[in-house]
């Protein structure tokens, strides 16, 4: 295949390294003999081009303009519009996050390419770029493809594809395109007026142990137990989105469709009921241990081990087997 | 200028806690095999409508894409307060989400002033994109996705904060816009959406539902609209998981649970 | 998502397969003329059916349950002589106004929903599961609104019904005073006219009265519109009950709550000591006729409503048993697999079922006969309000002791953690006591029940529930058994024909038992006879009915008035 996108994502600062998964992706759909071009769009983001052509990319784009310091969709389009413009792809690769899933379905409906969000993986299949997702309750793979020879855009879940050990030696071609050219008039629609967003300070996903903590953690109290436990065991503590909005426990700290996929060698989920948007972030856990009151509640579907109790009652517990 | 809102209403087939095999030996979806129900997110969508309207008057008309199935989000919608409904004739399983969104903005189109459109940002199972993006696309208007509250609405803009991966943040576009509306509405009470209002549901129970044809939009042929084809389905081999129980009474249970788990690890 | 109605399979099964829609229809509906909103009896019966699960089975199960530990924990306080309800409570009442429930009895033409007391039974049970308090304000609501749309002049019903359909208005009943509970007859609050002096006299000029003295025990006192048993007529000419009348009062600044009651449960449900100083009140209906005969049919009402209150406190916890049970492991295994403890939920399962067939039995006699009166059917009038006087306390009496056995048991289920707060089941232990004992004792009913059961109220019920023909050879033997036990009934019953009544009372809850079970056990086979699981249950609740009819027989026969003396 000719060339494949990469529209890599740094938000807040952060570089999000999914956009090396997509980068090692878009390397095993183009082929060794096909473009990998990747694509840098928000403020003072120059200085991660390299990272993106040492994991990869042939060529970076970068659009990097102080007016872009958090994401809106319309310049991220144009961008991403005016990119592919000039440098026409058969498939567009992002991370899965409310960027990609945003950017990535907005690009395919301008362009009348074909869109597929989530995926687990994408390949080559009679020469045209695929992608899949595991669906009903992790019972179906569906797998989609473009009508005709459209291109495909697809977002990748955390773990669709290797990450790619950097190489330092590959240098690729940086260039960078100017914002008002891309905006060709265009404006933006929408703005941001306020943020409330923390800054990352702890990487969840290089963890081995998780202890997390969910709603039924019930006070700071609770949460400190989580953190003793956690602490106790080498880990780090994790959270759901209730126990982040509570302002129990950091942003960063968050698993789940908003928050990290983690894959730790052991996650133990306490007071966490388990809707499916926390569990999409831990499913793939090596061991899990659910400690919970409520002896339906659906994470005990994904534990090995299922403690029915009061996380009160049975950290202590475990905390005296521990010291 | 008042609220005129559109609100997607999608049947969905519910897949949680799934027994048994849900395709057949030709990877099909086994009729029977699945019950449906009324898409969560865009319950939460019209939850979020119908309180605009409480708080400041709006005319909320819910579009439903396909026949019912088993669950007809239609009519619950309107048994909870929704203005008007309509049904749009086509099969939303086979259609891609940029079909989809065509559809539904032509009937947008067709219902007139409308100045903001409501949709969950939930990917059915049977989706592969986000309908929420397609739809803001055909129609050309601005959007902001996973919502979690419609913090203001003015004449000509509103302000919606949504959650992202470290926080959120409140977002302002212009109005006609698109707000798709993400897991909750993030209150601690009520969680759950509202329940139907039984006078307007004895007194709706046989309102007629209009539907809306393909052709009747300008799309005679949705079909041909679609980009994204599913090329398959493949039943995935259960992810068995042994779930021993451990007595949190029982000191030697935790012990050799947490020995094995940390000789694991 | 938990829905309580579809969810309780049982209900569901005696809502869509065992009432009998169309007779109950039949009397309350003309279909399709004037306002009634069906063709037919199928589709109004699909209309309740749809109603129970959605808006009643969705609220109870996902707003209101949620909110009930809340609710109880915080309670309703007094403050500055106002009852202050916890936050819970009040979006609990927003939920049930929004939904458009609280008008579910009352006439279409007060903007009332106008369905039969059996739907409404099955609403009360479903959102009592959910927060047995809350019964208190949607539970009572019917029976309140339905004394003022029976008795009261029009000008007060297109008054009040209308806003109490919305639920802008909710209800009290005024009975009880500091002297006057279970004996309503001993009631002294006296009404008396705008002119002055103690006796009763109407106004001439205005024909207003006003009603001073304290009422107690006010379950939602602090509600907009309170219907009050006051002396109206002078002592010395008409003693007792006859001497009392009843009123409407409009809640005003010259009816004040004193005080809120302290209390073991139900803390979502304000009880008040209510002080009248001179307040205008509406007479209801005819003077002297307040004890006998509206008090009379407001505590009919009343009584099914705190039966499907209990009935839902028994589902509650019901369902805090089995969950308990199955997750619960000890000796290696869940203790569901225990059999004691197995035997104990086989019976709580049976008993809980055994209360709800005769609850809704009882439920559409009730529908029949205020349908018959609707309709001025004079026979079936008199026939169906003579069943319904004589089963609504046993009824009652049934479901709410029935219900503290299935809680104390399931309680018993939880071992120590039940006796914790953490667990619901401790709230539903400290709710179910009320149950019998408000709107009348245990006690009461069986006194009020004992006499039309000795007069052979029930007899033409009873004798074609023994001649019912189960086509079922299992069944028919069953039904054999049941009818030998109700042989055994009749006997004693005939027995006490001779005994006075200071013996018939003494010996009333063993002779209420053996009816109650006897007709229970009917109601079981009949149901058996439409769904093959019921088979087991009726089984078992028949292989102990013909021991237990047998012991109550003999310490009836057996009793002595001298060993009760102290």
């Amino acid at each position: 295949m000719s060339r494949v996108l990469v529209i890599a994502e740094v938000a807040d600062g952060v570089f999000n390294d999914i956009s090396l998964q997509c980068l090692a992706a878009a390397r095993a759909l183009a082929g060794p003999e096909g473009e990998v071009e990747a694509m840098l769009v928000g403020a003072s983001v120059r200085p991660h081009a390299a990272r993106l052509a040492a994991g990869g990319a042939d060529y970076v784009t970068v659009v990097d303009d102080a007016r872009l310091a958090t994401y809106t969709t319309e310049p991220w389009l144009a961008a991403a519009r005016a990119q592919l413009a000039a440098a026409p792809a058969a498939a567009v690769l992002l991370p899965a996050t409310t960027i990609g899933n945003d950017l990535g379905p907005a690009l395919a409906a301008s362009l009348g390419a074909a869109s597929v969000v989530d995926a687990d993986g994408v390949a080559i299949e009679d020469g045209r770029p695929v992608a899949w997702r595991v669906g009903f309750d992790r019972k179906v793979r569906t797998t989609w493809a473009p009508e005709g020879d459209r291109p495909l855009v697809a977002t990748l879940r955390d773990g669709a594809a290797p990450m790619p050990g950097p190489d330092a030696a590959r240098a690729g071609t940086i260039r960078t395109l100017a914002l008002d050219e891309v905006l060709a008039g265009g404006g933006f629609l929408t703005k941001v007026v306020r943020r409330d967003v923390a800054a990352r300070t702890v990487n969840l996903r290089d963890a081995d142990v998780i202890v997390a903590a969910g709603a039924g953690v019930g006070s700071p109290e609770g949460v400190d137990l989580v953190r003793r436990l956690a602490a106790a065991l080498g880990g780090e503590v994790g959270a759901t989105r209730a126990v982040v909005d509570a302002g129990w426990l950091s942003a960063d700290r968050q698993i789940g469709q908003t928050g990290a996929t983690v894959r730790p060698d052991l996650y133990i989920a306490c007071g966490i009921s388990g809707a499916i948007q926390h569990r999409v972030g831990m499913l793939d856990s090596r061991t899990v241990i659910a400690i919970n009151t409520d002896p339906n509640a659906p994470i005990f579907r994904s534990a090995h081990y299922r403690i029915v109790g009061d996380l009160k009652a049975v950290i202590p517990k475990l905390l005296k087997l521990l010291s | 200028m008042a609220l005129t809102i559109a609100v997607v209403a999608r049947e969905v087939w519910d897949t949680r806690d799934l027994s048994g095999t849900v395709l057949d030996e030709n990877g099909r979806l086994r009729p029977g095999a699945l019950p449906t129900r009324y898409e969560p997110e865009d319950l939460n969508a019209l939850e979020a409508a119908l309180r605009l309207k409480d708080a400041q008057g709006a005319t909320v008309t819910v579009l439903s894409p396909g026949e019912v199935r088993q669950v007809d989000v239609a009519r619950e919608a309107l048994y909870r307060g929704a203005d008007g409904a309509v049904r749009i004739a086509a099969d939303p399983d086979e259609l891609d989400d940029a079909a989809l969104g065509a559809l539904l903005a032509a009937a947008i189109r067709k219902l007139g002033s409308v100045n903001l459109v409501l949709v969950g940002t939930a990917v059915p199972d049977t989706a592969g994109s986000l309908l929420a993006r397609h739809l803001a696309q055909a129609l050309g208007w601005p959007a902001i996705l996973w919502v979690d509250a419609i913090e203001e609405t003015a004449a000509d803009r509103v302000i919606a904060r949504r959650a992202i991966e470290m926080g959120y943040e409140s977002v302002e576009a212009p109005l006609p816009a698109l707000l798709a509306i993400g897991v909750a509405l993030l209150e601690d009470d009520p969680r759950a959406p509202r329940p139907a209002k039984a006078m307007l549901k004895l007194k709706l129970k046989k309102a007629e539902v209009p539907v809306w044809t393909p052709a009747e939009l300008g799309i005679p042929d949705p079909a041909a609209r679609c980009v994204t084809r599913r090329r398959r389905r493949e039943p995935v081999p259960p992810r068995v998981i042994e779930t021993r129980t451990v007595d949190p009474e029982n000191e030697a249970e935790l012990r050799a649970m947490l020995d094995s788990v940390r000789k694991g690890a | 998502m938990a829905n309580f109605y579809t969810d309780n399979k049982d209900l569901a099964f005696i809502v869509e397969q065992t009432v009998d829609w169309p007779a109950i229809l039949a009397w309350k509906e003309t279909f399709g003329e004037g306002d009634c909103p069906w063709a037919d009896a199928d589709e109004a019966k699909a209309t309740f059916i749809e109603m129970l699960r959605d808006p009643v089975g969705e609220l109870a199960a996902n707003r209101i349950a949620p909110r009930a530990e809340e609710v109880d924990d915080i309670g309703c306080r007094f403050e500055n002589g106002d009852v202050v309800f916890p936050e819970a409570l009040r979006r609990n009442l927003k939920d049930l106004c929004d939904a458009q429930l609280m008008g579910m009895t009352i006439p279409r033409r007060y903007g009332g929903l106008q369905f039969p007391e059996t739907v409404y039974t099955a609403a009360i049970e479903i959102i009592s599961q959910a927060d047995a308090s809350l019964m208190n304000f949607f539970g009572l609501q019917g029976g309140i609104a339905e004394t003022i749309a029976q008795f009261a002049p029009d000008e007060l019903k297109e008054r009040y019904l209308p806003r109490m359909s919305t639920g802008e208005y909710t209800g009290a009943m005024a009975l009880t005073e500091p002297d006057a509970g279970s004996d309503l007859a001993a009631v002294q609050t006296r009404a008396k006219d705008a002119g002055g002096g103690l006796t009763a006299q109407q106004d001439p000029a205005t024909g207003l009265w006003t009603i001073s003295g304290t009422k107690r025990f006010i379950t939602n006192g602090c509600g907009d519109v309170i219907l009050v048993l006051a002396r109206s007529e002078d002592p010395e000419k008409k003693g007792g009950g006859r001497g009392l009348s009843f009123f409407l009062v409009e809640k005003n600044p010259r009816v004040r709550v004193r005080r809120i009651e302290h209390k073991l449960g139900i803390h979502g449900s304000p009880t008040c000591e209510l002080y009248f100083d001179e307040c205008p009140a509406y007479l209801i209906g005819a003077r002297g006729m307040g004890l006998a005969r509206y008090t009379a049919w407001l505590m009919l009402a009343a009584r099914l409503a705190i039966g499907a209150q209990a009935q839902g406190i028994i589902q509650a916890a019901l369902v805090e048993a089995e969950n308990y049970a199955r997750q619960r492991e000890q000796f290696g295994k869940p203790i569901r697999e225990l059999p004691q403890v197995a035997a104990m939920l086989a019976d709580l399962h049976m008993l809980a079922q055994a209360s709800r067939a005769v609850l809704y039995a009882v439920s559409e006699i009730v529908d029949l006969h205020q349908g018959a009166e609707a309709r001025g059917l004079r026979e079936e009038t008199r026939r169906y309000g003579r069943l319904a006087e004589a089963l609504t306390p046993i009824a009652k009496y049934y479901t709410t002791e029935v219900a503290n056995r299935i809680v104390y048991d399931a309680l018993q289920i939880h071992g120590g953690n039940g006796f914790m707060q953490e667990y619901p089941i401790e709230r539903l232990y400290r709710d179910v006591r009320i149950t019998n004992i408000y709107e009348g004792t245990s006690q009461i009913q069986i006194n009020w029940a004992i006499p039309r059961l000795v007069r052979g109220d029930l007899d033409d019920l009873t004798a074609a529930m023994a001649a019912h023909t189960l086509a079922d050879a299992d069944l028919a033997r069953l039904q054999e058994e049941v009818n030998r036990c109700h042989e055994i009934y009749r006997a004693v019953i005939g027995w006490l024909r001779e005994k006075d009544a200071p013996f018939r009372e003494m010996v009333g809850p063993q002779v209420i038992d053996m009816f109650v079970e006897i007709y229970a056990a009917w109601l079981l086979l009949r149901q058996a006879e439409r769904w093959e699981y019921k088979r087991r249950v009726a089984a078992r609740f028949i292989r102990r009915l013909g021991p237990r009819v047998a012991m109550n027989r003999d310490l009836v026969l057996n009793a002595r008035m001298e060993t009760i003396e102290p």
